[in-house]
């Protein structure tokens, strides 16, 4: 096993009180593998990932739980050992690239900066030459004149092919894609996901892929794990997701995908908003939009149970009022 | 193409140039009373009116006002700066040296407040909410509000009178005759105190905005891509946040140079150094026509110069501004 996050919480701690962005979340990712994590914006995904480059900002902070990556814990690492970590084993690529990239300096110097500290590489011919190979990697036409560009010299596409250049020039083993598509055209997004699959295949790499969009992950992952209000309430592979959904919330998101196989005259959307994150208290959080909701819903914590190999649902109905029982605990 | 965009900015500041100086002619005219009246008030002698008309055409008073305009322009221009009513002095050969010892002091205070602002602004931002961003910001707000001509009082109250530490005004020591090093450090030691007064009040000022700037940038996704890229947390500061929020206080810099240079007058006149702010004032009182003009024109081309400076700084820096 790659990663192994195991009862992440991460807490903050704002003026209004702690707000439980993510709270005894578990993942695994293996080697190879293309995890994909889904949920609403502001469920806490992009708090896990941050979480596991530990780039928590203040006031937040991680307050529990185990990192483990190659059988270490990145929570016990030094700021030094971290920082070893950070773009060379593990490296990461953001939602937006305009906001990501630093107007400021040029393709070439951005690429280069992590070359330069991770791989011992000085001289900037040497340096340059690495950006080039991987800037054609990344499909960036004349390569070579592209380094002296600034960011804002590219378009949106351009730019998110240079941070995955960035994030795979010292060739991590892990890669955290934080809804690296969600501020692209659409046939740009296409584009994007066919290169980061074709990347992910000839580099073995293991990926963890963020996103909102469950189109994204039936492409691109293999196993899904779904966030909602801070907490794990479903993970199972893209099949078994796709086909036997277990958690109610799981299927309302699945129902919410508009198709094209009938006339849309409204688009299915899930009742109700995300709960408060401060003091969520001792409940099943999404209850109050569950249609299957029940008096120990409300008063109680649902516990993640294995009901399958690879399929993990925290729910007390198990998706439906008639499934329950005949389960194990995890 | 950085050639043409100099070029181009250097066109667009004589409009600016004409329009300021037209203005000040103007309200050198508008003020009543004129230089003849207060050269025979100041003699405390009375003199018959043919005589002061006498004067005033002497002078080329009399002339329509955009032929003393244009006049004094096509002087200006040719390197002639005019004449000073009340010294009797030519201003080119007093203005020069008055202009080094007020560029000497504006420029040594803008380096003191650029130089500790930006060090004590990043560690504010980077401590923000800290005991000691608390007591920068507080101590900021302190300095900012007290008045120049006080802070300056009591500098010289303190350090000069009180303590010795600095002489009590001047450029040079007198009756002595420095050469070399030893004449440039006499200089230092009486630049010293009148300089580091006029940094305070911009210290507090850019401090203040370098702060406010850093935080913002801090804030920047580009600084978490950074981080996640392993880059060490110093040249996250300063490679990556600060290029960027410098960019602000640079433009503001050369906007503040003119509220520099009044400061300077303030300042020159507390510490006596002959510089241009004190004799501007002597100029003001004495109504010297031709004195004010020139000098004021000299101050805008300063400011001028300043901003086309921070122009081709800001391009520099900012790769995204277009030549």
């Amino acid at each position: 096993m790659l990663l192994n996050v195991s009862d992440l919480q991460t807490h903050f701690f704002t003026d209004d009180g702690v707000v439980k962005a993510a709270d005894y979340v578990d993942l695994t990712v293996e080697k190879g593998e293309v995890l994909g994590l889904v949920g609403e914006s502001g469920c806490g995904k992009s708090t896990v990932a941050l979480s596991i480059l530990r780039l928590i900002p203040k006031p937040g902070k991680i307050v529990g739980g185990r990192i483990e990556f190659l059988s270490q814990d990145l929570l016990d690492l030094s700021q030094r050992a971290m920082r070893k970590i950070r773009g060379n084993e593990i490296s990461m690529v953001f939602q937006d690239p305009t906001a990501s990239l630093n107007p400021v300096l040029s393709v070439g110097d951005q690429i280069g900066e992590a070359i330069r500290i991770h791989q011992n590489v000085k001289k900037r011919k040497e340096i340059n030459a690495r950006a080039v190979e991987i800037l054609q990697k990344v499909g960036i036409s004349d390569p070579r004149d592209r380094l002296a560009n600034y960011p804002h010299e590219l378009s949106g596409g351009m730019q998110q092919r240079v941070m995955i250049a960035i994030a795979l020039s010292c060739q991590p083993k892990l890669l955290l894609a934080d809804e690296p598509t969600s501020s692209l055209d659409v046939t740009i997004e296409a584009q994007i996901l066919n290169l980061l699959r074709e990347l992910q295949q000839d580099l073995e790499l293991s990926m963890i892929m963020i996103t909102h969009d469950l189109g994204v992950i039936a492409e691109i992952s293999d196993r899904v794990t779904v966030m909602y209000a801070g907490q794990r309430v479903e993970s199972a592979t893209v099949t078994q997701l796709f086909e036997n959904p277990l958690h109610p919330y799981t299927q309302a998101l699945l129902e919410a995908i508009p198709t094209t196989e009938h006339a849309v005259t409204t688009i299915e959307t899930i009742p109700g908003k995300v709960p408060s994150l401060v003091n969520p208290g001792k409940r099943c959080l999404f209850s109050p939009r569950c249609e299957i909701a029940t008096e120990v819903c409300k008063s109680t914590l649902p516990e993640s149970k294995r009901v399958e190999e690879d399929h993990i649902v925290a729910c007390h109905h198990q998706g439906g009022p008639d499934r329950s029982g005949g389960c194990h605990e995890e | 193409m950085k050639k043409k965009y100099i070029i181009r900015k250097l066109l667009t500041a004589i409009p600016t140039f004409l329009i300021a100086t037209i203005i000040l002619f103007s309200l050198l005219h508008i003020a009543p009373s004129g230089p003849v009246e207060i050269m025979v008030r100041s003699s405390g002698k009375t003199m018959d009116p043919g005589m002061i008309e006498e004067l005033r055409s002497q002078y080329g008073l009399d002339k329509p006002l955009h032929q003393q305009y244009f006049r004094w322009l096509s002087n200006f221009f040719t390197g002639d700066l005019g004449y000073s009513y009340v010294t009797n002095q030519r201003l080119n050969s007093i203005l020069p040296e008055k202009i080094l010892l007020t560029l000497e002091l504006v420029l040594v205070a803008n380096v003191f407040s650029v130089a500790f602002a930006v060090v004590l602004g990043v560690i504010a931002a980077v401590r923000k909410n800290s005991f000691l961003d608390n007591f920068l910001s507080s101590f900021a707000l302190f300095t900012y509000s007290m008045p120049l001509f006080w802070v300056g009082l009591l500098a010289l109250y303190v350090f000069s009178l009180k303590l010795g530490l600095t002489p009590v005004g001047g450029v040079t020591s007198l009756g002595k005759d420095f050469t070399g090093f030893a004449a440039i450090a006499d200089n230092l030691y009486h630049l010293i105190l009148p300089a580091s007064v006029l940094s305070l009040a911009y210290l507090a000022y850019y401090f203040r905005l370098i702060r406010s700037s850093m935080l913002d940038v801090l804030n920047k996704e580009y600084v978490v891509a950074a981080r996640a890229k392993g880059v060490k947390e110093l040249a996250v500061i300063f490679k990556h946040a600060l290029r960027n929020a410098l960019l602000p206080l640079i433009t503001l810099f050369a906007v503040s140079l003119g509220f520099v240079l009044a400061g300077s007058v303030v300042i020159e006149t507390i510490f006596g150094w002959p510089g241009l702010g004190r004799f501007l004032v002597t100029a003001a009182f004495n109504r010297d026509y031709t004195a004010l003009l020139s000098l004021n024109a000299i101050i805008v081309i300063m400011v001028l110069f300043a901003n086309l400076v921070a122009d081709i700084a800001c391009a520099y820096v900012d790769p995204r501004i277009k030549y």
